[in-house]
């Protein structure tokens, strides 16, 4: 089983470069390993027959519409004030309209 | 490189090589809801306001916040999946795309991957070509990035969790012009079903443009996605942009040209397209469905109060008025602008009122009287206005008047028209006295007259009108004229 779920160092790291990140060289070689004992974990899992038993696709299962518990009525509420949000912010300074962030020229991936 | 288009095609002639080449162009189209508040969490929809004051913890992504879904954004959804003719999915679920920008707080975007609200459907083109339609599904929008104030990106999360839907198309385009059509349909369609407003100066609407070339008859090329293109203009300009350095590069055969599959954005200033990133592999967003969020059923009786809600579509709605009602396309064109101006057209027409004067009096006059005409008018009232004209009870010239009237004080139009004694005088044998004394002392016209120079009776007409003081109808009274000539 564990020669099937082998990780390779590259599809490791390209994990890690996807969820940002560094990865070391001593730390890739030991995940390589904790990476692998979880995808034996899967294969388990995986080896269940599921064949016509519907998909789950969510934890807190499936519900119908109406009675729609979860369904929010379209109605605008106070937001929280801008002073307390940016706060939260390292970078904030008084009087500041915008979160700051180091400069990220070149839009999302 | 200058292709040029084959006449009444859509392929183009590569004058250097002499090879036909033809675009294969898909849409991707971004439209936000018209909710009152975001898709997750209670924060106000408002273009404009100051920033970051319509965020909360959830679109800020505060550990331990949870989104509950809009119920309108839902509905909204499902509408624009009904109006496209679409299948809805009787179930569905949200799931998470993963990337990381200072625009996404969470990290990831609540999105759908393998399950949309909508499937199938699409837009029929002039040409009675069907643009197909992928899906349509639900998603929440990011925030807003600033790098050009100062040293750090500026980041605003006012839009962050907006309710978008978008719309993808299979690539079956094949000409610029095919594109703009696409989306002024789209547009108008989301618009008349009220499922968003698309002010696209407020993106509001915001379009993903695909785009290869092919040899007829081959395979698709490789393709570049010209993103958050704000304007159908810019669209047409892209694609057209597109083809002229897809071509140049592939017949130049120069391996530095070689087309790659990546993303670009349009330079509106220099009017060409710059590669923003190339695709190191498909982009990896480890979708996964949304755990915070229940799998949805919608039950037959939430999808049919959708429909119910659609009303007629705009182009079969003009074309209704062309057949029935005998309107010029033009003015059908510009009475279905909105969907609200189209209702109260009907609404007047409903009221009494002859659908072509209707249509006419309303374009040149009332709507060019003042911006807000329509929300101080009853349609009732210009029935009434303009049967009175179409009747020649009322001169076009009175009626304008009494429409000012109206406007500016709410008075009903007949009411004017009675305070003012606008009415046109219809007694025959009153207009005849007015004619009757016109033609005194005018023996050199009538003589005219009878030798046949009937145009010489113009000359009576001013007088016959001034002693009607404006209430005869001109024709009529010209008529009388010839006829009393004609007697004596």
């Amino acid at each position: 089983m564990t020669d099937s779920h082998s990780v390779r160092i590259p599809d490791l790291r390209n994990a890690a470069h996807l969820a940002r990140l560094d990865l070391a060289e001593e730390e890739a070689v030991v995940l390589c390993g904790e990476v692998a004992r979880i995808l034996e974990h899967f294969a388990a899992l995986q080896a269940v027959p599921v064949a016509g038993v519907e998909p789950c696709y969510t934890a807190v299962g499936t519900r119908g519409l109406p009675p729609a518990p979860d369904l929010r009525e379209d109605n605008a509420q106070a937001s929280l004030p801008r002073a307390a949000l940016l706060g939260l912010a390292p970078q904030t300074q008084p009087d500041d309209e915008f979160y700051r962030v180091p400069k990220a020229i070149g839009g999302a991936p | 490189m200058n292709l040029v288009r084959q006449a009444n095609t859509t392929t183009w002639l590569s004058p250097h090589t002499g090879q036909v080449w033809e675009l294969v162009i898909g849409l991707e189209v971004h439209c936000q809801l018209a909710t009152r508040s975001k898709l997750f969490c209670g924060c106000a929809v408002e273009f404009g306001a100051a920033p970051n004051t319509r965020v909360c913890a959830v679109c800020s992504a505060q550990p331990g916040s949870l989104p509950v879904l809009n119920g309108e954004a839902l509905r909204l959804a499902v509408r624009a999946g009904l109006a496209l003719g679409c299948s809805i999915a009787a179930r569905t679920h949200f799931d998470r795309k993963h990337y990381f920008y200072c625009d996404l707080p969470k990290g990831y975007q609540i999105s759908q991957a393998t399950r949309p609200f909508c499937t199938g459907g699409g837009v029929r083109l002039r040409s009675g070509k069907l643009v197909r339609l992928q899906r349509i599904h639900l998603e929440e929008d990011a925030g807003k990035a600033i790098h050009d104030r100062g040293p750090w990106t500026l980041v605003d999360l006012n839009r962050a969790g907006v309710p978008l839907i978008e719309s993808v198309t299979e690539a079956d385009l094949s000409a610029p012009e095919e594109a703009v059509e696409y989306l002024t349909a789209l547009k108008e369609m989301l618009q008349h079903a009220g499922v968003s407003a698309c002010d696209m100066e407020k993106g509001e609407l915001r379009c993903d443009v695909n785009v290869s070339v092919r040899k007829p008859g081959a395979g698709y090329g490789t393709k570049v996605e010209i993103k958050n293109l704000n304007s159908f203009r810019f669209v047409a300009a892209a694609i057209e942009y597109e083809l002229q350095r897809q071509v140049a590069a592939l017949e130049s055969g120069d391996p530095a040209q070689r087309l790659v599959q990546e993303t670009r954005l349009w330079d509106t200033e220099q009017g060409v397209t710059r590669s923003m990133r190339t695709k190191e592999g498909a982009a990896d967003y480890r979708y996964m469905p949304e755990p915070d969020l229940p799998e949805l059923q919608l039950p037959a009786s939430f999808v049919e109060r959708e429909r119910s809600m659609l009303g007629e579509p705009p182009a079969e709605r003009r074309a209704r008025w062309q057949q029935q009602w005998h309107l010029a396309a033009k003015d059908a064109e510009a009475l279905t602008h909105t969907r609200e101006l189209a209702d109260w057209f009907e609404a007047a027409v409903r009221a009494g009122a002859p659908p072509k004067e209707c249509a006419s009096f309303l374009l040149n006059e009332v709507l060019t009287a003042q911006p807000d005409s329509l929300s101080l008018l009853l349609p009732r009232q210009v029935a009434a206005l303009v049967t009175m004209v179409a009747a020649g009870e009322v001169s076009h010239a009175s009626a304008r008047s009494v429409l000012r009237v109206t406007l500016a004080e709410g008075t009903e139009p007949e009411v004017v028209v009675q305070q003012q004694g606008l009415r046109m005088v219809l007694d025959t044998r009153q207009i005849e006295a007015w004619c009757r004394q016109a033609l005194v002392g005018r023996e050199a016209i009538i003589a005219d007259v009878k030798a046949g120079k009937v145009a010489a009776v113009n000359a009576l007409l001013g007088p016959a009108l001034k002693l009607a003081a404006g209430k005869a109808n001109a024709a009529v009274v010209r008529e009388t004229l010839l006829r009393l000539i004609a007697e004596s």
